[in-house]
This record gives C-alpha cells, structure tokens and sequence, in this order.
C-alpha cells in the first residue's frame, strides 16, 4: 500500500470509523492534563503537547487485571441407600468454581510516539515465551488485539533521548502505520497488515509528492533536535564492572523511593499477584508492582536483600541496560524521557548511564559475590 | 547580600568545619527551567546551590527514616517557613536528632507553580527567570517567550502562608519577610469552600472522578516530610493487609485517607504531596481541610511550636468532644 | 472468552457459605442494611452483652468488631469498613473517666471528632457514622442506640455508587 495522505479535519471521522469495530484509544487533554483515554466523538486528540503523562501500556497491560474469579460453597449431597457409598458421598464436602478471564478487545490506540510503540515491543520479550520462558496469554491477547497507530513527533523535547538508543522520532519498531503532520493533514504510511487494515477509511487519499518530501523532511529535521548524551556502547560491561562503585550513592541521595518512573514507563513491567476474597466470592488480580517499593525484595524469611535505596536504585538501570538484554537481546528503555519529566526530584537516566555506564576509578570497597550476573 | 550568596556561605562554613558531612540545598535541573534538591558534600561546589521561586521542594523529607546516607550522618538543610514547620513536628515527636541538623532559614516571599506555567504552553519549557523582583519571563524550546506576574503564578498554598520565615532555624538566609498578623487574623480556608459545598453525592463524584486517575506509585508518600513508617506503612502491609493492591478509587481514596490520618496533627499542608503527584490529584482538599478542623477543634497549627506536642498524641480532661 | 471450570476441594464443610440477614430488610429494599460496630471490650461489648441478656428486641444488622479499648481504634478501621460496603459504622466505648485502661478513651475521643467531621466531608451523609459511649450496665442505651442507628441508615438505604 503505497504513502496515504489524511486531511486535519477528516481526522475525527477517520477515529470514528475505526471506532466502529475497535475501541479506539487517543490522548486526551483534561484540566490541562493529557492522558490516553477511550476516544468518543467529540474529544479532541492532543498532539501539540508531545507525551501524555503515562505512556499507554496499560492498554495492553492493565494496571490492574483481575483474570480468575472464583467461589467456594457447600456441597452437600443427597442420602445415600447403599452403605458401601454412604461413607465416602455423605459428607458435606467444598466446592471450589474458578472462572479465567482473558478479556482482549480489539482495540486501535492513536497518537501515540515510536518510543510507546517501541515499549510494546520491548515488553514482548519478557511476555513472549522467548527462550522457552513464560508465554503470558493475558498480554498477548490484548497485544495481538491491539494496532498501533504512531505520530511523529515533529517537536522532540530536550529530556528525550531515544537517539542514544537506536531509536528516534520517526521509529518504526513496533508501529503499525506512522503519521507524520504536514501541511493541511497527516501522512500515512502503513508498515504491517494491522496498519493497511485500519487505513482502509475512505477519507485516505494517495499522498502527493509535496506531501511525502514534506513528511521527510519534518522527520529530518526533528533527528536533529534529539539529543544523544550518550552511547550504548561498552554501557553493559561498565555498570556490570561499577556495580561496587559508591556512585550509585551519590546519584540516588536525591530520589524519594516511589513508585513513579517504573509507572509512567512504557517498558517497566514488574507486576505482583494477589487473591481476595469477600464472604467466599473471590479473584485473583495481577497488579503493577514497582522495583523501589521498599518491600520489593523482601522474603518471607524477613530478608531483605534491597533494603538499601541505592540498591534498589542499581538495581532499576542495571535490570534495563544490563540484565534484561543479556536475557532477551533488547533493552528495556526507549528513551521517552517521562521518568525525568515526572520524577518528583527529577532523577535524569541519562546523567545516571552517563556517569555509571562509564569506566570509573578502581570501584572502592572489596569485590564481593558478583550481584545478578546471571539475569 | 542576596539569599543565594548567604544559603553557599552558611554551606561552605558548614562544610569545612565538619559541622555537617553533606548540606541539602536546591540546584538547576536538567535546564533553566527545573530546579532539583542538591546534595553538596564539598564546599568547592557550593556554587551549585541556588535560591530563587522555583525551589519548591521540602528538603525536611530527605533527614527521615531511613533518607540519610550514611545512617547517622551530620546533615545540613535549607528550609523554607513551610518546610521549617515541618521539621518542628518530626523534632516535636524526636523523630530526628537535633544534635545531627544544620538548619538554615530561607525567608520567602512565594514559591512559583511550574504546572501553571507548563499548562500555558503546548511546547516544553526550557527556561524560567526572575530578571527582576515580580516578574517571572518563560521561554520554550522553540523559543517563545512570555511574561507573567510573580502573584498570578503562585502555589495556592503560598497565597494563604501564614509563616514566611522559618519557626526554626541555626541561621537565617538574609533579612526576615514581614511576618503576617497571626495573633489578630484566622487562616485563610477559602480554597476548599468550593468543595464543602457540594452535596454529598456531588462530593462523591469528585472523589470518585478525581482517585481514578490515581496509580499508587507513593510519591505522595514518600515526598511527605512526617510520613515516617517506611517499610512498615500500613498502606504497604500484606500480613495484614489492610488496603487492597488494586488499584481502583475507592481503594486509592481508602489509601489517602489513612494517609491523611497518620499525619493528622503533624502535617502542616506543606503541599510537598501535591507537587510530588505524577498525576496532579488535588491532595489539597484533604489535608487542608483536616487542618482547617484541627484548627477548630484546638486552635492548633502543626509544627509551629518546639515544646508542643500533635494534639493526637495527647489529651485534655477538658475535651469537649461527642456526646 | 470466559471459561469455567470447576475444581473440587476436598475436606470436611466449612462456614464457607455466604451468610444473608435474615429479617430487617432496608427501606430501599434490595437487601438489609449491614452495620458494622466497633467496640470496646469493656464498656460497649459487655453493654451489648447486657442486651442480650436482658433479651431487648433490636435489629439484626450490626456486626460488631470488638477491639480490647476504643483507643485501639485507628480511623482506618471505619473507612475499611465503608470501603467493603458497609452502609453504616457505629463506634461505642467506655465513658470517658470510666476507661478500663484509663486513658485510652480520651485519646480516642479526639481522633473520632476529626473522622466524624473527615467521613462527612468524603460525602457520606451523617446518619451513617456515630460515634458514642455506653457503659457495661446500660444494656437499654445500648438497644435504644442501636435502634435509632439502624432506622436512620435504612431510611437511607443500602450504600450504592460510593467514592469509598
């Protein structure tokens, strides 16, 4: 399918008729806050502010998911005649009933950028049985129910930084088909079938090419404004090299501990599960857990091997450049930059690669047992 | 001499005295428009450590529990009246060490909000300055520039301060502000008057509405300067558990409240929690208005008095409370 | 693309079944009104105890938790109880200056006047919360409390469409 080209005022149109067969999902400006939200006719979709506040992976991996429901109750069967059967079928005995939910409506999710999208493709690894490792059909039910429909950004922001990391304004990774704004609309180019199948709107004309040397060069140029502070090369082999190093002090005095950045990610993951259960009527949840709650680690023995907040600290940026692509061949950062923009004392991942993804001084302290070698 | 120049002063006399072994102050964020708690070991690089209306962070939050790296370090602060208020409710309750503290009073005319400023512009704000007292001029990436009036950008809790300069303090940054009346005027509530209004059920749908958006990251937690209990917070306990893991309203609303009860009498609305919110719920509505019936009930501000004690953690035969 | 399956356990009954109220049903009707109390082992449970002896008719809707001292009780407990779908909670201790533990109560006294004013702001009408003093020996006041309470929530109604 070749280049398309979508009129600005065609674009509520173009939602609606996705929306005919999918929810579809936009960021959406509310009280001068912008967040992803279910479209419906009428709302505008926000694309001058260049992120939403969270990136929208819980569209695909809800915050919270509840996917068994269960019951107990008492059985209590009939008498029996036969004295042999009597002893085993009299009993009143429990009955447990246990219903699984996989809810994954089709769903189209528009406006987001190449580093949302490059999230989703990066947490496919961990969720894609790669490697024979855990297939979570919870996820990839909503993942394959999902198109993904990105917008370029045409006004990168200084805190993004997906360049250093292979990524960038106009990336395709993961991305079903890309919009770029140019004069008087948005061009439109499909990448995989899911991406042809949502521009089948009619309001899609072949784009000119004014239209497509135009949607170029808004590309070209917004390369130009992401800065790259620095290079994934020898990043690895430094953290793992600088896991003793008393720098990792130094960097975390300021950070509160929260929760925040592991939340507005569109790569972080973790999640936790518990059952509840109210008057016998219960349900097994998935929720999102976060990597410096400070219980995070904590064993039911009582230890806690990250007690400490640099630990827990080390731990977040070696798991995303370090462990996590020794296990799957992918990092687990596209650069987006919300963690910086939301943390409450603006803790910056670049400053923190820039300074432990370095050769240090000879680390202080002994080397001890080397800490997550192994993923 | 500016407050700046008395806030590097006092650190760098601090420092090379080893009357502290780091000093908290503010600094320049990732540019001119942010501003970021600063950590100054060395009295070489006091030069970092800024004062201006953007240093809105309460740095009491960084002494608590478990904050202080090492353990038992000698600890130097900037505080504002806000913040130093704060400080009194923790050394009320001895939950710091006085011996182990270096405060330094900045007096201050107004903290500005930087959400207000960010809601004014699509593009990223790369630069706010004060080129003269009053004025505060934004500049975004792509280069446009506005001016606004300091008073119109404000923190809504800096319109109705009551203690523009510290309640404790080793040293202070410079001249006092004039101090309000506190004896002949009653606080200002108004900004909640909006709320008490509604109707229960309208009441309802704002909460509802406003802990939706709510997703438990616990900044508001962890950034409160008196919500101590750490790892054993209630709001984190699994054996028992006693607010759910889901993340829903009634469970976000369920979980702020036991929040705002652990603080009653300690929280001074500092609005540290507010700023810290990555979603921007209006924590306000609560912990003002629990301040607005505790200063009802007893007449008390928080954290305003070193030899007074949170009004929870005492009693009065005289209470005349229920039936 | 819900599945059910159904797994049996197997072990002797349990009170595993859920329980329903029998009598009282609410003024809006769909089902009784459910109360939770939380009292002090002392004053109000042994007042409640005294009811009960004294067999004085009251509505079956409260629950109650009994705590060893109504300084126990930590305002979380009643916003728990709101949060599970209880339409009312009743607090009840020892009078101040009668407190088994001395003191307790008095501590206590100021925290509810601060949850009582804090519940109302959430939006949850008044008649839904008390909170009030009943010694060992006042099984009547305790009936007469009780059944003041219980009409003033069923005339409300079951809690439906809550904030908390």
């Amino acid at each position: 399918m070749a280049i398309k080209f979508l009129k600005q005022d065609q674009l509520p149109a173009f939602l609606g008729y996705l929306a005919e067969k999918a929810r579809v999902v936009a960021p959406v400006k509310t009280d001068g806050v912008v967040q992803f939200e279910p479209w419906t006719a009428g709302k505008d979709v926000e694309l001058d502010v260049l992120l939403a506040k969270q990136s929208p992976k819980e569209w695909v991996f809800p915050q919270t998911e509840t996917y068994l429901k269960f019951q107990y109750s008492t059985v209590v069967p009939e008498q029996s005649d036969e004295g042999e059967d009597a002893a085993e079928g009299a009993v009143p005995h429990e009955m447990i009933e246990v219903e699984s939910l996989n809810e994954a409506p089709t769903q189209v999710i528009f406006g987001l950028r190449p580093c949302d999208a490059r999230g989703f493709v990066q947490m496919d690894q961990v969720f894609g049985g790669y490697g024979g490792f855990y297939f979570d059909p919870l996820y990839n039910a909503r993942r394959a129910a999902t198109t993904l429909l990105a917008v370029t950004c045409r006004d990168p922001r200084s805190t993004c930084f997906c360049a250093a990391l292979d990524g960038g304004p106009a990336g395709t990774e993961g991305v079903d088909a890309l919009f770029t704004q140019v004069d008087g609309g948005f061009t439109a180019e499909p990448l995989t079938e899911k991406g042809e199948t949502a521009l089948g709107f009619s309001g899609f004309a072949d784009a000119t090419d004014a239209q497509t040397s135009q949607a170029d060069s808004v590309k070209s140029e917004a390369v130009t404004k992401v800065d790259a502070p620095f290079t994934l090369e020898g990043i690895r082999d430094n953290l793992h090299d600088n896991i003793e190093d008393k720098g990792w002090h130094d960097l975390c005095m300021r950070c509160i501990s929260c929760g925040t950045c592991t939340y507005v990610c569109p790569s972080c993951y973790c999640f936790s599960i518990n059952d509840e259960l109210v008057e016998a009527k219960g349900e097994r949840y998935r929720v999102w857990d976060n990597c410096f709650n400070p219980l995070y680690t904590e064993e039911t023995s009582g230890h806690n091997p990250r007690a400490q907040k640099s630990n827990r600290f080390r731990n977040r940026f070696s798991h995303k450049f370090w462990y996590y692509p020794d296990k799957y061949d992918s990092l687990l950062c596209s650069g987006c930059g919300r963690c910086i923009m939301h943390c409450p004392t603006r803790i910056d991942i670049r400053e923190v690669l820039q300074v432990m993804g370095s050769p240090r001084a000879a680390a202080s302290g002994e080397p001890t047992e080397a800490e997550g070698k192994e993923a | 001499m500016s407050r700046q120049d008395h806030i590097r002063e006092f650190a760098a006399k601090a420092l090379a005295d080893g009357r502290v072994d780091y000093f908290i102050g503010w600094k320049k964020g990732h540019n001119a428009s942010e501003v970021i708690p600063a950590f100054v070991k060395d009295p070489a690089d006091v030069e970092q450590l800024i004062w201006n209306p953007l240093c809105h962070h309460n740095l009491v939050t960084f002494i608590k529990r478990n904050m202080p790296d090492p353990v038992d370090a000698k600890i130097g602060l900037c505080v504002k009246g806000c913040d130093s208020r704060t400080l009194v409710s923790l050394l009320q309750e001895e939950l710091v060490d006085k011996e182990k503290l270096y405060v330094v009073g900045v007096p201050c005319d107004g903290v500005v909000d930087r959400r207000k400023l960010e809601k004014e512009f699509a593009d990223e704000l790369v630069d706010v300055a004060f080129p003269e007292k009053g004025k505060v001029v934004v500049t975004t990436r792509k280069g446009e520039t506005k001016e606004f009036a300091q008073a119109e950008v404000l923190l809504d809790a800096c319109s109705h301060c009551r203690y523009p300069n510290a309640v404790y303090a080793d040293d202070v940054a410079g001249p006092l502000e004039t101090e309000p009346d506190r004896e002949g005027t009653k606080p200002d509530w108004s900004d909640i008057a909006d709320y008490e209004n509604l109707s229960d059920d309208e009441k309802q749908a704002t909460l509802e509405k406003v802990y939706s958006t709510c997703v438990r990251c616990f900044a508001c937690i962890h950034v409160c300067p008196v919500c101590v209990c750490w790892d054993k917070c209630v709001n984190r306990s699994r054996q028992p558990e006693l607010v759910a893991q889901k993340v829903g309203a009634k469970e976000n609303l369920l979980f702020q409240m036991i929040h705002m009860f652990h603080v009653a009498g300690r929280c001074t609305s500092c609005g540290a929690c507010d700023r810290a919110c990555p979603v921007e719920i209006p924590l306000h509505l609560l912990h003002r208005k629990m301040n607005k019936e505790i200063y009802d009930m007893f007449g008390f501000e928080p954290g305003t008095k070193l030899d007074e004690k949170p009004v929870f953690q005492l009693f009065d035969l005289n209470d005349q409370f229920g039936d | 693309m819900a599945d059910t399956k159904t797994t049996q356990a197997s072990g002797a009954a349990s009170g595993a079944a859920p329980s329903t109220s029998a009598a009282a049903s609410g003024a809006a009707g769909d089902r009784p009104v459910k109360i939770v109390g939380i009292v002090c082992n002392w004053c109000s449970y042994a007042g409640a105890d005294t009811a009960g002896t004294g067999r004085f008719k009251q509505p079956p809707n409260l629950r109650l938790v009994r705590v060893p001292c109504t300084g126990r009780i930590d305002p979380l407990f009643a916003l728990k109880a709101f949060e599970k779908g209880a339409d009312g909670v009743l607090i009840s201790g020892c009078h101040p200056g009668d407190c088994h533990y001395s003191e307790g109560n008095y501590y206590a006294r100021r925290k509810f006047e601060l949850l009582e004013r804090m519940i109302h702001y959430l939006g949850i009408p008044k008649e839904r919360f008390k909170w009030t003093w009943v010694s060992a020996s006042e099984g009547q006041r305790w009936q007469q409390v009780v059944t003041d309470f219980v009409s003033g929530v069923e005339k409300l109604g079951p809690r439906e469409g809550r904030a908390l």
